[in-house]
């Protein structure tokens, strides 16, 4: 379970272009459930992902996963949990290019210290499974754009995450890609796992297999209180 | 004062060391004040984002202010040409009043930023900070010393002239009981102060081995560590300088540091400053290895302090004895 508590992000804090991203949001996320945040540009999703996914700290307030504070742990201990419990899609699959597949998939799980050939199997059953094990040797800039989303979700899941947060996954999918990767999301419900999506796609919010649909506005959860993101005050000259 | 690099070296280490200590001060009273982990106030998220940032800062600083007892030794053995009488860094130190204490300042505070260093991994090593207040509360406790070293080291290098005459090691350090500290040391007699020095030894060495393999006995270890320093630092004076330069009278603790002596004194003075740092290591961190986000840390971390300490002080103890037992030297 995920648990936000008045989480708040200021950009720029202290300057005349100082932003509030994220307005105290308090929020409980149970396990082995589908999220999805919604909300138009600049309502503070991409934010609250990258704290949730310990690649942010909030300016207060605090998160706590299955029970532990982790906005407060030291660095050494956040890339240990960003690498065992999350897994992240992005909107663009960034995958590495040059790298082939199996390298790209594999990439994630080179720190834990794996003997290559038990990872190497382990990623070529993943691939197979998501039904790109043939693309294995391929390099990724050559990967039509459908398949580079799989091979992004495979690379996700390669340190088997308990949590899996997806930014904007379907922006750049045409209607079958989507409905497949809602398909993929509901797997991953199915095999225990915790996901937290952002998207203003309506195809994800409306999606049956989601659990909870979360309206961010300004940096605050829909119904939570006013608007807090003021625009820059710009000083004008004489 | 004389504008050598050795001594502007000095100076901007002192300088640079002081300043980012005092930097740290300011910020470890906030840390002292307000630290509540409990809390995610906006504060409470800016002191854990500054801490890291202190503490490596300071992690950089005091391993200068280690190094920088050697960097002083070695100035005040390099100046030795410009003052009549000097013979070794001995005479130079002797020069005027801050020599000295400002050699034995800096002793104690390479002694403790080792110490602090050794804390500082410890918590770093933790998930909730766990030493974050004892650590800026050390750095309290010392930072008026290393405040009083910056100044006797400006004094000292202020007051160095050159048509000074002082005091050779053979003076200073042979001269009758009873007229200086470095005298009595040299005046201790040779014979018991063997016997204490290697008592002290193989009680600190059986004692670390002992915590090692029985798991008790760590704080009587950590005492023994410190007490070996001075034992050992007594005993060069005493004897063991004496079968290095293999002269009956020559009790000089700095003419060891020399080029004549193979830069012995370096190796000697490091490894009894690695193994003192290494045992009151340990010791610092053994009142909290129950803490919880402790108790996967502190114990390996002990063991090894512990087993650099004992190795330390044992490689130190073999190389005297050889030393000994290859002087063309009776006495």
């Amino acid at each position: 379970m995920i648990e936000l508590r008045e989480v708040r992000k200021t950009f720029n804090a202290g300057t005349p272009a100082e932003c509030a991203a994220l307005s105290g949001v308090t929020l409980t996320i149970p396990a082995n459930t589908v999220t999805v945040l919604t909300g138009p540009s600049g309502s503070g999703k991409t934010t609250l992902l990258t704290i949730v996914g310990c690649m942010a700290r909030p300016s207060a307030g605090r998160v706590r996963l299955d029970g532990r504070e982790i906005t407060s742990l030291p660095e050494r201990f956040l890339t240990d949990i960003r690498r065992r419990r999350f897994g992240f899609i992005f909107q663009q699959p960034s995958l590495i290019p040059g790298l082939t597949v199996l390298e790209n998939v594999m990439l994630p799980a080179y720190p834990l210290g794996e003997r290559r050939a038990a990872l190497q199997a382990r990623a070529m059953r993943a691939l197979a499974s998501y039904e790109i094990s043939a693309k294995a040797p391929a390099k990724v800039q050559w990967l039509s754009g459908g398949e580079a989303q799989r091979v992004a979700i495979v690379r996700a899941l390669i340190n088997d995450p308990a949590v899996v947060i997806a930014d904007e996954p379907t922006a750049h999918l045409d209607t079958t890609l989507a409905r497949r990767f809602m398909q993929v999301i509901a797997r991953f419900k199915d095999e225990g796992k915790t996901v937290l999506i952002s998207s203003h796609d309506p195809r994800v919010s409306s999606s049956p297999v989601v659990d909870q649909v979360v309206a961010l506005r300004d940096g605050r959860i829909e119904g939570d209180g006013p608007s807090s993101c003021a625009p820059p005050v710009l000083e004008g000259r004489p | 004062m004389i504008l050598h690099p050795a001594v502007l070296a000095n100076v901007l280490a002192s300088v640079i060391t002081t300043g980012l200590v005092l930097y740290a001060c300011c910020f470890g009273v906030q840390v002292l004040l307000h630290w509540d982990l409990e809390s995610g106030s906006e504060r409470q998220l800016a002191l854990e984002r500054r801490t890291y940032l202190v503490s490596t800062i300071l992690a950089h600083v005091f391993v200068l202010q280690v190094l920088a007892v050697f960097l002083f030794v070695f100035t005040a053995d390099h100046l030795t040409p410009l003052f009549a009488g000097a013979m070794c860094a001995a005479g130079t130190l002797n020069v005027n009043g801050y020599g000295y204490p400002t050699l034995m300042l800096k002793m104690a505070t390479c002694l403790f930023a080792g110490v602090w260093l050794v804390v500082n991994h410890a918590d770093s090593r933790g998930y909730d900070y766990p030493l974050i207040k004892q650590k800026y509360l050390l750095l309290g406790i010392a930072a008026p010393a290393m405040l009083l070293e910056t100044w006797w080291e400006l004094e000292y290098f202020r007051h160095l002239k050159a048509d000074v005459i002082t005091s050779c090691c053979g003076c200073l350090f042979g001269g009758a009981h009873g007229t200086s500290v470095a005298g009595d040391l040299a005046a201790l007699p040779s014979g018991p102060m063997t016997v204490v020095f290697y008592a002290t030894m193989g009680v600190t060495i059986l004692g670390g081995l002992f915590h090692q393999l029985r798991r008790r006995g760590g704080y009587v270890f950590a005492l023994a560590s410190v007490v070996a320093f001075p034992v050992a630092l007594a005993a060069i004076v005493s004897f063991i300088s004496l079968y290095i330069y293999e002269l009956p009278t020559h009790h000089c603790p700095f003419c060891i540091l020399m080029r004549d002596y193979h830069y012995v004194g370096y190796g000697l003075y490091g490894m009894l400053i690695g193994a003192v740092v290494a045992g009151a290591g340990a010791g610092a961190l053994l009142p909290f290895r129950r803490v919880p986000s402790m108790r996967a840390v502190i114990p390996s971390l002990v063991h090894r302090l512990t087993l650099a300490s004992v190795a330390l002080y044992a490689v130190f103890t073999a190389v005297v004895t050889w030393a000994i037992l290859s002087s063309h030297l009776t006495l």
